[in-house]
């Protein structure tokens, strides 16, 4: 519909928009408009996936708007009821196609609120038609739930007419002698700014540079805060059950941790290492089963796909059933974070991991090289990894699977740790050749996992008299369209396990973990 | 994006004032709208204040030129107006020199596809090539027809001209400009209609409301919302929306 983009400048600090619009109707034939007010919301996921994919989301009142960040072009609109949470909750259309796409299992949270003041002008050609909108919006942000505002640059915006745009270029010719031009986007970055973020400030991703000269006390207590910083950052929107992925996030924060804990041996005390292993393996615990039953929910779109079209609405009896329970556990968990035992935890391993190394701990590893040790603590895994896969064969019991999952897992997460210290190059390629082996593996575990947890579900619903035949029926069909694709990942464990254990692989392994004798 | 015509044979019925109404409330709606001023006397394009442009039909109809960069805003965000061109008058005879002469419209209208939800076509009266060419393009024709037997009468032949070259032109009607005053209007309002046509139930009064449009020059909701004029086009669109696939009510 329009062509030409609007015009934009900052109001010098100390003007008002009253004074600028006053100015303004001196000049010329203008309208003024009655002043509006409106409340804008900028809508994210937690991870921040539309800004990782160059959009940002805006909702004021009923409208919802997704934009390209960079230009501000309006991608796709929709209108809702209330404020928008989930992506598949919204009418039908290409908004919703995109925003299911991008953010998948991850609900909208509201990240930045701007409420605008608006003076708007209308300049008027001689048979009274509007050519040309000026609006002087005057801005002020808070982030969600907290009133304290802050007070952003106001912008003047000259909002072209299609088939005016003469009247445009005037205009901005004459304002641009006294007006400072200002972007006619960035008002998200600006009110992130004003209330102390920045968009991306979180992600789930291992991101930290460590140095080969680094000791490994040094460099542990390092990975153990991100990980920390991880896992706290994670515990509101779980305990307010948002969406499934905060749970993740914090049980992934809570699993690498552990396995830092056993894996990089002998950096800190016996002692503290027992005591906040056996506080953690609890954290992993009273998060287990919710987990498993977001795992579950998530899983259903996968589950129809196991079944004939007319059997999906069978499965809705098992679907509320779950969710029931998913609820219950939820609740426990939300208690359970709240405790003092938790919060404890928490505070204790912090001030433990910001203690100064340099006092020593007097262990073994704590003052070598990180390059070192974590070359040691790869090779070791690597090679147990190679044993325990070339040992298993067609005939093999599901828990040797299951244990080779686990050290393809350790293995995954030290090369996950210490990606810094190697070539990007390398090390990227190897923990990629790694996922797909995981990948088989986890698959693997998963279908079994769901199968056994299906048949026991079903066993409750009968005991409680809420079990429909045609559910119990569909619920059958699963269970072996489930066990069938888990054999299937068997069948593929060859292949999958050949790329990892290949020739050119253990070359570029040697290469970068085998460690030198005499270090 | 979806296409209406406002058409009848007969002219002063109240095409024009249906296109200029209809499209501001379709605003309201939430739907990006464009509207074609295709009649030379360009009263939708005096309605909404704009100058009509001159000598560009030739030029659009052989592709030469971008559609878009006649079109004008309006002063209501989102309504667009594609202004009369005082040449239409010789589209008739241009559309006659160019292959597939009643698909040229259809063609014309592709790229805005991206840029509207709907497009009102504001026609000229009698058959023509240009009328013809809005018959295959839009997906529905809206006949204001007056509750008088001549104007029955014109939306008959209307019918009778889609049926016999077997145009797939779905039609609906409504009455305009009744006065409730005269029995005739009354009667004709109450009695059976064409089976052939889909026949709304709004009926636009005659009112001084409408008429002064031309003092006004802007749409009837603007300056007289309370109206029974104004209330009795906002039901028009509300019906006309249920009726077709893709357009919204009013909030």
């Amino acid at each position: 519909m329009l062509k030409q983009p609007p015009v934009c400048f900052f109001l010098p600090a100390g003007e008002t928009a009253e004074k600028i619009c006053k100015c303004l109707a001196k000049l010329m034939d203008c309208q003024i408009e009655p002043l509006v007010s409106s409340k804008l919301r900028y809508l994210e996921s937690f991870d921040w996936r539309l800004h990782q994919a160059g959009l940002q989301l805006q909702q004021t009142g009923s409208r919802l708007e997704l934009q390209d960040k960079q230009s501000g072009e309006i991608k796709s609109v929709a209108r809702v009821k209330g404020l928008a949470k989930w992506p598949m909750d919204l009418p039908e259309g290409e908004l919703r196609t995109s925003l299911c796409k991008i953010l998948d299992m991850r609900a909208l949270i509201p990240i930045v609120s701007v409420d605008t003041k608006s003076n708007m002008l209308s300049l008027r050609n001689a048979d009274e038609k509007t050519v040309l909108r000026i609006r002087v919006d005057q801005y002020e942000c808070h982030a969600p739930g907290v009133a304290k505002k802050f007070e952003l640059p106001a912008r003047v915006w000259l909002l072209p007419l299609k088939g005016y745009e003469s009247e445009l270029h005037q205009l901005e010719g004459l304002l641009t002698e006294d007006l400072e031009r200002a972007p006619a986007t960035g008002l998200l970055d600006e009110a992130l700014s004003a209330i102390g973020r920045k968009a991306g400030d979180y992600s789930s991703k291992l991101d930290f540079e460590l140095h080969p000269d680094m000791n490994t006390d040094r460099a542990m207590r390092l990975i153990l805060l991100h990980l920390l910083d991880t896992l706290v950052n994670n515990v509101e929107g779980t305990k307010s059950d948002i969406d499934s992925e905060f749970l993740h996030d914090l049980r992934v924060a809570t699993r690498r941790t552990r396995s830092a804990l056993s894996q990089v041996k002998k950096v800190f005390p016996l002692a503290v290492l027992e005591d906040f292993k056996a506080r953690f393996a609890w954290v992993g615990q009273i998060t287990g089963a919710t987990r498993d039953m977001d795992v579950f929910q998530l899983e259903f779109s996968g589950f129809h796909k196991l079944l004939p079209d007319r059997m999906h609405a069978s499965l809705e009896p098992l679907r509320e059933f779950n969710e029931e329970r998913r609820l219950s556990e939820q609740r426990a968990l939300k208690r359970r974070l709240n405790s003092g035992q938790f919060r404890d935890m928490i505070k204790q391993w912090r001030e433990y991991l910001l203690k100064d190394p340099e006092g020593g701990e007097g262990t073994e590893n704590a003052g070598r090289s990180v390059l070192v040790v974590s070359q040691e603590r790869i090779w070791k895994m690597y090679r147990k990894v190679l044993k325990e896969g070339r040992a298993i064969s067609a005939d093999s019991p599901p828990e040797d699977m299951h244990e080779l999952r686990k050290s393809c897992k350790k293995l995954r997460y030290l090369m996950e740790f210490f990606r810094s210290l190697y070539p990007e190059k390398l090390i990227g390629a190897q923990i990629k050749v790694l996922k797909v082996l995981l990948n088989n593996l986890g698959d693997y575990q998963d279908y079994e996992v769901q199968a056994d947890k299906l048949m026991n579900i079903g066993e409750q619903m009968k005991k409680e008299g809420n079990a429909p035949t045609e559910t119990l029926m569909a619920m059958g069909v699963l269970v072996a369209g489930l066990l069938e694709r888990q054999n299937q990942a068997h069948k593929d464990f060859a292949s999958c396990f050949a790329g990892f254990d290949s020739d050119e692989n253990h070359q570029a392994i040697r290469t970068m973990f085998k460690p030198v004798i005499g270090k | 994006m979806k296409t209406i015509g406002i058409y009848n044979i007969k002219g002063g019925v109240g095409k024009t004032a249906t296109a200029v109404n209809l499209g501001h409330v379709a605003v309201r709606a939430g739907l990006r709208t464009l509207i074609w001023d295709l009649d030379p006397q360009g009263a939708a394009t005096f309605y909404f204040r704009i100058k009509p442009k001159i000598k560009k039909s030739r030029r659009m109809l052989f592709g030469k030129s971008d559609l878009d960069d006649a079109i004008k805003a309006t002063d209501y965000e989102g309504l667009d107006l594609l202004p009369a061109d005082f040449s239409f008058r010789n589209m008739d005879l241009l559309l006659n020199k160019v292959k597939k002469s009643t698909l040229q419209l259809k063609r014309l209208l592709k790229p805005l596809a991206k840029d509207y939800d709907l497009i009102i076509f504001d026609c000229p009266p009698s058959i023509s090539l240009v009328s013809e060419n809005v018959f295959r393009a839009a997906d529905a024709l809206l006949v204001p027809t007056i509750p008088t037997i001549l104007s029955q009468r014109t939306l008959s032949q209307l019918l009778d001209f889609i049926e016999d070259n077997k145009l797939d032109t779905r039609v609906l009607s409504f009455y305009s400009m009744a006065d409730i005053r005269k029995s005739m209007h009354r009667n004709i309002c109450a009695s059976a209609t064409d089976p052939r046509c889909t026949w709304l139930k709004s009926i636009i009064p005659y009112t001084v409301v409408i008429e002064n449009m031309g003092m006004e020059r802007r749409p009837v909701n603007e300056y007289a919302p309370a109206s029974m004029a104004g209330k009795a086009y906002r039901a028009l669109w509300n019906e006309l929306a249920s009726k077709i696939k893709g357009l919204n009510k009013l909030p």
